[in-house]
């Protein structure tokens, strides 16, 4: 009976890890280098291959264009409360305000609201849609819960929910990006990259990062990986990650 | 030594046994942990969130004690939070405890450390400062300002529980953040009566006079909150050094007398006198490895020689003056995969430097997280290495509990 307690929490840790056993690839990729920018706890970012420059959201409900050393070029003068994510597409921005759970529509060239679009979600505060992408394999927007629970909802155009998906392959999404027929989920608490089948998001590899608090996700015209980080004020740049060759 | 562990085997046979047969059930049932509940109306945001947690209590009783009431099924939290924004600008926040107002109401007499409401404030962030005004947590000692549900073992310890100071007030309190967050600098005014205020009928005491506190607190590489578990496993070694101070002068005017009980068990909360309290601590993480340490030093000059603290010593011996304080130290690892934290304190506190006797406590804990540390078994075993039987006499040599703790 003595071996009860340590029995049992053997069977809990196997209980526990199996599902992090499942058979998906993994790959770990280390950042070429980094920089300090100046935007305020950068929380998403998104490469625009019109112009190759870099859009990055704050925390603090600001939306920044900038080069891509990270180098201010304009700010949005159109503030909102707790930006979280950001996508390009054609003329226009799309820009999620986690805590009024709003999406804004942003001109491209003026950097100012055309568009505001009500997007409801009960859960926490501070974990509601801190990702949004664009899935061109499907045509429709994506937006993302944060935790407890993620889940994955598409929106059409006018941004009328048409369907949702529960995701339970990480504890947290932080950022998404459809980028050549891929769907890739940035996980800040398990610090990886998520590789996942654009239909059904079903995760297909791994890819750890070493980053502290990664929020954002980009890739730029030659597939090399831009990643955000929130509480250090980063932006970390990585060569393009195998998923992309094939 | 001998018969704590011939109790703690059958007890372990007895409780531990079923309980580890129900996390084994909660590990295969559970899903992702319910979350707060966000209600949106244009600028407007209000966010419900709570937390229930409840434990059953052993204590090791000495020989000959006879008294068995503290073993019992204890609700020790039962707590709804309402968080409301307006805009960028404007916070307010209301918390209650129905656990504390239910024992409250049912003995016909206000516990005056839990009064049951655990805050009630507005608070604007317009400006580089940011205001708050209300009841609320103090700025002061990193322990005492992480969130109870957050932390690994079932109480803080004697050092932050609030036995030596208090750790709700009513009052201001200003604070603004430098170097991206990594610098945080409090300050504020407040009753100096702390919980109690509630059961002096909302009245300061006779002196009126207030508490002064200031902290600072710097980070690196990044911000870091206070948590003391790492739950993510941070790639990079992440430090917090803070330093605060309390001042207060309650020295009452003739004829007066400090509130019953507002000195707490110890008669150190609050003093008929000059309090001046002093405080460092420092946070450790790296790759799910935590560790705190903190210190407190309470420098307290009684206005009266009969004033208990001075333990009948003559004004030769004491000079007016008496020392107490003590620091924690505290390790903790997170191991991911087994869903698990184990936790190991040690706290060493002096509750009076006139009155022979030091105490020396270990706490060991153990928590499951069912899906995470929302939703978390706890067990805490604590005993005391010294016992000051002179300030603090016990009736147990040791104590543990065993509990279920759920943050919606």
């Amino acid at each position: 009976m003595r071996y009860i307690l340590p029995g049992s929490l053997i069977i809990l840790s196997l209980l526990s890890s199996s599902y992090a056993k499942k058979n998906i690839a993994s790959a770990k990729i280390k950042a070429n280098n980094h920089i300090s920018i100046k935007v305020p706890e950068p929380s998403d970012v998104a490469y625009d291959a019109e112009t190759g420059h870099l859009f990055i959201v704050s925390d603090n409900g600001l939306l920044f264009e900038c080069d891509i050393n990270g180098k201010v070029l304009r700010r949005s003068p159109d503030k909102g409360m707790d930006f979280e994510g950001v996508e390009v597409k054609g003329d226009y921005l799309y820009v999620s305000d986690e805590s009024p759970r709003r999406v804004y529509r942003y001109k491209k060239k003026t950097l100012r609201v055309e568009n505001t679009y009500s997007v409801p979600y009960w859960g926490p505060r501070n974990s509601g849609f801190e990702s949004i992408t664009y899935n061109e394999t499907k045509h429709c927007f994506i937006l993302i819960s944060e935790k407890n629970p993620v889940k994955i909802y598409e929106y059409n155009d006018d941004f009328q929910q048409v369907k949702e998906y529960s995701f339970n392959a990480a504890k947290d999404i932080s950022s998404a990006r459809w980028y050549k027929g891929q769907m890739y989920l940035l996980s800040d608490e398990d610090m990886c990259i998520l590789r996942c089948d654009p239909n059904t998001y079903e995760v297909r590899e791994k890819i750890k990062i070493n980053i502290l608090n990664p929020e954002g996700l980009a890739f730029d015209h030659d597939g090399n990986v831009v990643i955000s980080a929130d509480d250090l004020q980063r932006l970390y740049f990585f060569k393009s990650i195998p998923a992309n060759n094939e | 030594m001998t018969f704590n562990v011939f109790i703690f085997s059958n007890l372990y046979l007895l409780t531990m046994n079923k309980f580890i047969r129900i996390a084994l059930l909660l590990s295969l049932i559970a899903g992702p942990a319910s979350a707060q509940f966000t209600f949106t109306a244009g600028d407007n945001i209000l966010e419900i969130s709570g937390l229930v947690a409840g434990y059953y209590n052993y204590r090791f009783l000495k020989p000959g004690e006879t008294s068995y009431k503290k073993d019992r099924f204890n609700l020790r939290d039962m707590k709804l939070d309402f968080e409301g924004r307006k805009g960028n600008n404007w916070a307010y926040e209301l918390k209650v405890d129905f656990a504390d107002l239910a024992t409250n109401s049912a003995s016909g007499v206000v516990d005056p450390e839990n009064p049951g409401l655990e805050c009630a404030y507005i608070a604007y962030n317009g400006l580089p400062v940011k205001i708050e005004l209300g009841y609320d947590k103090l700025p002061y000692s990193q322990s005492s300002i992480a969130d109870i549900y957050s932390i690994p073992l079932w109480s803080r310890g004697l050092l932050t529980d609030g036995s030596l100071f208090s750790r709700r007030d009513m009052g201001l309190t200003l604070s603004s953040s430098l170097w991206k967050q990594r610098i945080n600098i409090y300050g504020g005014v407040y009753t100096g009566l702390g919980e109690n205020i509630f059961a002096n009928g909302g009245d300061n005491d006779d002196s009126g006079a207030p508490e002064y506190l200031g902290r600072i607190d710097v980070s690196y590489p990044s911000r870091f909150r206070y948590k003391e578990i790492d739950e993510v496993g941070v790639p990079v070694p992440m430090f917090r050094v803070g330093a605060n101070v309390r001042y207060a002068n309650k020295t009452q005017p003739v004829g007066s007398t400090i509130p019953a009980s507002a000195g707490g068990e110890f008669n150190l909360k609050t003093i008929a006198g000059e309090k001046w309290l002093y405080g460092f601590d420092a946070a450790f993480q790296f790759r799910n490895f935590s560790a705190q340490f903190e210190m407190q030093q309470l420098n307290l000059r009684p206005s009266q020689q009969t004033d208990p603290l001075f333990g009948g010593t003559p004004e030769s011996t004491n000079k007016k003056f008496v020392k107490a304080g003590g620091y924690s130290l505290q390790g903790n690892y997170c191991l991911k995969m087994a869903r698990s934290v184990l936790t190991v304190q040690y706290q060493s506190v002096n509750l009076d430097d006139l009155i022979y006797g030091n105490e020396e406590w270990l706490s060991l804990g153990y928590a499951f997280m069912v899906n995470s540390f929302k939703n978390v078994i706890k067990i805490q075993y604590y005993k005391p290495l010294t016992e000051d039987t002179k300030s603090d006499p016990l009736k147990y040599t040791a104590q543990l509990r065993i509990g279920w703790q759920y943050h919606f």
